[in-house]
């Protein structure tokens, strides 16, 4: 092998064990392992270790931005990091947090969430990523709180949805 | 309006299409990525023409409020007040993080353009003794974090 290629080369001990900050800055957690392909002995992803009794997941080397001395650097902010913001209406009417995200084809695309509403949060309502205006800090809907509670094309359902 | 109200009006809103300042004071103020900034707490107008000019914004016990004028106001309905900028002040206490993903310090306060939403520098809290400034210039992100240009080394040379 060229020594040359080699000298660009980053190693195993420089993609573990280090922060992984996605877009937002937001830390995420730590990078643990990482996978290969065993044919072409590409990397795949990376999977991140979020801390104790929490699940982890793997990110893709597409959504990797940069490997830095001190972290890695992701270009999304994944989406299962949207469980527990808060979604207003149109108006800027609160209606309620997200409860779970359901996300399209193991991509960070969101196919829709659920928004927990109501008394102490008992009503679970599905809203599909249609009705999504804007995802930031907190969620914006571009249908008002009465058109999302009174709409029968949006399931809604009083038992809890499935988690993702 | 249970009774009559003789209206008297010029090149001018109807009634019906105006808002009654006493209902926006307690609103919700949210900024353009839907964090809440705080609550209405007064309505100002401008003395000479009676024009609504802006709104003060109540943050809670222990920060200061702060006062939005109307050219930062996007809408304001009966649910809330939504901005169409994200105040700077938000930034203070965010983390500041190198290029190189280590992380600098935190934001201890937000320097600005006269009275402008825009930011001149930041100042950013090192160590209990250590406090470096990092103009505008210097910041490759604003987001929940500010992400600067400039490796740990090169950004603790500068500032020290």
């Amino acid at each position: 092998m060229e020594l040359k290629k080699l000298q660009g080369a980053i190693t195993s001990e420089d993609v573990l064990g280090k922060d992984v900050i996605d877009s937002n800055g937001v830390y995420i957690g730590v990078s643990d392992k990482f996978y290969l392909d065993p044919r072409t002995m590409q990397v795949l992803g990376i999977s991140v270790d979020k801390g104790f009794l929490r699940k982890g997941f793997v990110i893709s080397t597409n959504y990797i931005t940069e490997v830095a001395k001190h972290a890695v650097f992701l270009n999304i902010g994944p989406s299962t990091l949207l469980k527990g913001r808060l979604v207003f209406g149109l108006n800027g009417a609160k209606i309620g947090t997200v409860a779970s995200v359901e996300l399209a084809q193991d991509t960070n695309a969101v196919a829709a969430i659920v928004v927990k509403t109501g008394f102490l949060g008992m009503r679970r309502v599905r809203v599909p990523k249609e009705y999504i205006k804007s995802k930031d800090k907190n969620i914006f809907l571009n249908i008002t709180k009465s058109e999302l509670l009174q709409n029968k094309n949006i399931n809604s359902s009083g038992s809890r949805a499935q988690m993702q | 309006m249970g009774k009559h109200i003789d209206k008297y009006i010029e090149n001018s809103l109807l009634l019906k299409e105006t808002r009654n300042a006493h209902d926006v004071v307690g609103l919700r103020v949210l900024t353009v990525s839907g964090e809440v900034l705080g609550k209405v707490k007064e309505v100002r107008l401008n003395p000479t023409t009676a024009v609504f000019e802006g709104v003060v914004v109540n943050r809670g016990l222990f920060r200061a409020p702060c006062y939005m004028c109307k050219r930062y106001i996007e809408k304001i309905t009966n649910d809330a007040v939504l901005l169409g900028i994200e105040p700077v002040l938000l930034y203070v206490g965010c983390k500041v993080i190198s290029s190189d993903g280590k992380e600098f310090g935190k934001v201890r306060q937000v320097r600005r353009v006269n009275q402008t939403n825009d930011i001149e520098s930041l100042l950013v809290k090192r160590t209990f003794f250590r406090k470096a400034t990092i103009p505008f210039s210097q910041v490759k992100k604003l987001g929940s974090s500010i992400v600067i240009k400039k490796t740990f080394a090169e950004a603790s040379k500068r500032g020290a």
